[in-house]
């Protein structure tokens, strides 16, 4: 991205997004570094809320084009940069939901297998994916904002206080609505389907 | 009542364990034992089947990667989007140094200045040429 009428000596890399933020409202470079440091994230939370590359993309796109359209606005009221994105993001994965009126099923893509760190043995790859197949379907299932709290842990690792102020709640409700979300898990899934007791006990109290 | 506030610590308290394992778990820190004892009360028997249900999330729900195309793709569309944007007026002013800015205020105080001092003086005219239509119109 190219910068106008920008002073020449901006460190967009050690900036930090208050700063890139502001620079961003007239120097596209600016929002060039924004851009790199949340496309991923952004494209991950959309991808597991949609279950598709296609839609992923397309929405990514939309998160960006519609950041970018109101940066100008932007200001930091105790909601940072990267919380108005995953808004925006957000706001855009319940309207592409309301618009269809259906929730896809996550296809087994490629990266559950390649990213799946268990035996080589080809009947326990088959039988994880599934596995994970059944445990991702069971995700998609839960109210929105139950995903959300998921994906923003697990994928985006944030602490519980970013994912506070992504979704606006307190640190508290986060906690209890993670165990909640557990819970709501556990019964949907059912006992059978969650690995058997004494295996996993001795992987952790070896 | 004692007992409602007994079980809302508890409560709370097993909802503080069950986030510092999932913690734990995004960060690739886990060390069971260790949480375990941070949080005595908790017996393992009683969260155990939450524990490897929020493991077996952590491992379905890997971090996925973009496509380059579409990464370059979307950055050279913002990139054309963004040369389309151009700041408004009071941001341009901004962005001038201190001694433009000044100066541009001096340029507009003087224009203005000298635009009244204009407006004063042909004032007479104006008043003339105002009297003289007032004066054609009462004629008729």
């Amino acid at each position: 991205m190219t910068g106008q009428n920008i002073p020449a000596l901006r460190d967009y890399a050690q900036a930090n997004d208050v700063q890139l933020v502001n620079w961003a409202k007239n120097d596209s470079m600016a929002f060039g570094e924004l851009y790199e440091r949340y496309m991923q994230k952004i494209y991950n939370y959309v991808y597991y809320r949609t279950g598709n590359h296609h839609d992923a993309e397309d929405l990514t796109s939309r998160v960006f084009f519609r950041a970018l359209s109101h940066i100008g606005n932007y200001t930091d009221r105790g909601i940072p940069f990267s919380a108005w994105l995953y808004r925006i993001a957000h706001n855009l994965v319940a309207n592409w939901h309301r618009d269809r009126g259906r929730q896809k099923v996550v296809p087994l893509d490629e990266h559950i297998t390649s990213g799946m760190r268990i035996e080589t043995q080809p009947e326990a790859v088959t039988e994880s994916n599934e596995e994970h197949a059944r445990l991702l379907s069971s995700i998609r299932q839960l109210p929105p904002e139950r995903q959300q709290l998921l994906l923003l842990k697990f994928v985006e690792r944030m602490s519980n206080a970013e994912i506070g102020v992504v979704m606006d709640r307190t640190e508290g409700a986060i906690k209890s609505l993670y165990h909640r979300t557990l819970l709501s898990l556990r019964g949907d899934l059912g006992q059978d389907e969650l690995p058997a007791r004494e295996p996993w006990r001795r992987r952790f109290r070896q | 009542m004692t007992n409602s506030l007994f079980k809302n610590r508890t409560q709370s308290h097993l909802q503080d364990f069950l986030i510092a394992h999932a913690d734990a778990l995004a960060t690739d820190t886990l060390n069971l034992d260790y949480l375990l004892e941070q949080y005595g009360d908790i017996a393992l028997s009683q969260v155990e089947d939450l524990l490897a249900l929020a493991e077996r999330i952590s491992k379905t729900l890997l971090p996925v990667v973009p496509s380059h195309e579409f990464v370059e793709e979307l950055r050279r569309q913002l990139d054309n989007q963004t040369s389309l944007i151009s700041p408004p007026w009071w941001e341009r002013i901004r962005q001038l140094s201190p001694r433009v800015q000044l100066a541009a205020v001096g340029i507009g105080g003087a224009t203005l200045t000298a635009a009244g001092v204009v407006i004063i003086a042909r004032r007479p005219v104006i008043d003339a040429l105002t009297g003289k239509r007032t004066r054609r119109t009462s004629v008729a």
